[in-house]
């Protein structure tokens, strides 16, 4: 078994031991109710800090766009498929997406999408790096 | 603020240059650039100098002394500047500030980089410090890739086509061709650049810029002190500068920062777009040139697709884009861009372009963006220069 990480601590609910079991999360205005993501602690909205609760991300959004990558760094295997899905909740995310071949003809702009935890990479040590992606919402057509 | 001239500009070849160091680019184009202003090393009171991978991939610190150093200019202030493809033309903005301030009298603008010749996983690592590496750069992505998302929201809200973005290519290799320091020098077809191969979809290769290296220097000095060396100075009309907001609503198919910048460039000049004799712009990839000239106010919205296919960004077309040939020919040693743009307006506004100079140039723009993060740039500059 190698082992697991998440790709950011700091960026989820529980630190459970099973990695598929993952919320993200943002942190969540108590003056001005603004959403942030990745977390934080000063609200440049009203300039404040440490007033921030967390918040679970919403795992609902919409593809506003994506690519096939041909080329990848060290740890990735194109091709493979990424985007900016905009949440229900109003967090943009840059994030992977699985579950979608061929991809050409599953992903289409503004489709909905649902978030899942899955592995995202492995370390040079072989360690296994886990966080959100998106695959089509299962009978979505929204 | 004091009127400032660029009197002298030098560059290097672009291109890959594995034999040479950095070292000896900033030596060629330091001479080049002392000797086109007239100036002696000794004259020059202080220096910016753009840089991205001497650092990000442990290259060289301090890469502005060495170079500096070959041509004799030093015991003064030499700065480096890291602000990813913009970093040169932050270069040129300091050195354009610390002349109109009157803190000095003649400054050296330089940008340099060196980008082949070292392992590939570290280039690829270094560039992907210039996305969100916590965020994004960790996840896969690539700088192709972010102009592939651009490209596809661009056609599917504008109609935009795959064939007009080719037609960019098509465009600025022709014009490289006339370029002798231009990386590539031959032209490509609309086919050659969907026949290339698939980057990130629906970019192919030659929608995309080359690896590079290369060195631009310029010598920037006061209206007075100018008026020494030459009868026909080329002024800075403006230069402005400004970072992204990133916010989660940004629409992807312009770049706000861009706009934001000319239209505080063009109310610096007390001119209009349509005052814009030609353009030097930041065409990383063929998409990208498309944005600009509707950022920059060249068209309206959605309409850079067809103005690309009109022709009217062509050498003797209404508008000349990218003369030089641009990032994707001329090539794009990342922290040496933005005084290379400086270099090519200069020239074409004397005159001195041969088979690529633009018919009777008045005001001459450069473009350039650096970083991305968050479907936002981290850096956009717009400079004016004028005869």
């Amino acid at each position: 078994m190698h082992k697991k990480r998440l790709i950011n601590d700091k960026w989820f609910l529980h630190n459970v031991e099973d990695p598929h079991d993952q919320t993200p999360i943002g942190s969540y205005c108590n003056d001005c109710g603004k959403l942030y993501f990745p977390p934080k602690r000063v609200c440049p909205n009203c300039m404040q800090i440490d007033r921030m609760d967390t918040k679970a991300l919403s795992r609902k959004g919409k593809l506003l766009s994506f690519t096939v990558s041909y080329v990848g760094p060290q740890g990735f295997e194109p091709p493979y498929a990424y985007g900016w899905v905009d949440l229900s909740d109003g967090i943009r995310l840059f994030s992977l997406l699985t579950d979608c071949q061929p991809f050409e003809e599953r992903l289409k702009l503004d489709m909905p999408l649902e978030m899942v935890m899955d592995k995202i990479t492995e370390d040079p040590d072989g360690t296994e790096v886990y966080g959100y992606k998106f695959r089509p919402l299962l009978g979505g057509s929204q | 603020m004091r009127d400032v001239v660029v009197l002298g500009v030098g560059m290097t070849l672009f291109g890959k240059q594995t034999d040479k160091s950095l070292r000896e680019l900033g030596e060629e184009a330091s001479f080049l650039a002392l000797k086109d202003a007239g100036v002696r090393p000794g004259d020059i009171e202080a220096a910016w100098c753009g840089n991205v991978l001497g650092s990000l991939c442990g290259q060289q610190a301090g890469v502005g002394q060495i170079a500096l150093e070959q041509v004799g200019v030093t015991g003064i202030p030499v700065v480096r500047i890291e602000n990813a493809c913009s970093s040169a033309s932050f270069a040129f903005k300091e050195a354009f500030m610390a002349v109109a301030s009157g803190f000095y009298d003649i400054v050296i603008a330089m940008g340099i980089e060196k980008m082949s010749g070292y392992d590939t996983a570290a280039t690829l690592r270094a560039m992907a410090g210039t996305s969100d590496y916590e965020l994004e750069g960790v996840q896969g992505i690539t700088f192709p890739g972010v102009f592939a998302m651009i490209t596809r929201r661009h056609m599917h809200h504008y109609g935009t086509t795959l064939d007009q973005i080719a037609r960019v290519a098509v465009k600025n290799r022709g014009n490289g061709s006339f370029n002798p320091k231009s990386q590539f020098q031959g032209r490509v077809s609309v086919d050659d650049v969907f026949q290339s191969r698939m980057i990130s979809s629906p970019l192919t290769l030659y929608n995309c810029c080359p690896i590079s290296d290369g060195c631009a220097v310029a010598v920037l000095t006061t209206e007075r002190v100018a008026k020494r060396y030459t009868s026909t100075p080329i002024y800075v009309a403006a230069s402005e500068q400004t970072s992204g907001t990133y916010r989660e609503d940004l629409d992807i198919t312009q770049f706000e920062p861009t706009i934001k910048a000319a239209k505080k460039a063009y109310e610096q000049a007390g001119i209009g777009p349509e005052d814009v004799s030609f353009a030097e712009v930041h065409d990383c990839f063929t998409i990208a040139e498309i944005l600009h000239y509707e950022d920059l106010g060249f068209c309206n919205k959605g309409e850079g697709g067809p103005m690309v296919e009109s022709g009217e960004t062509e050498i003797n077309g209404k508008i000349p884009v990218n003369p030089s040939g641009g990032l994707l020919s001329k090539g794009h040693p990342i922290g040496a861009t933005g005084v290379a743009q400086i270099v090519e307006i200069v020239e074409q506004l004397r005159g001195h372009c041969g088979d690529r100079q633009v018919k009777t140039p008045k005001i001459g723009l450069a473009h350039c963006l650096g970083a991305f993060r968050h479907a936002d740039v981290c850096s956009a500059s717009v400079t004016l220069l004028k005869k």
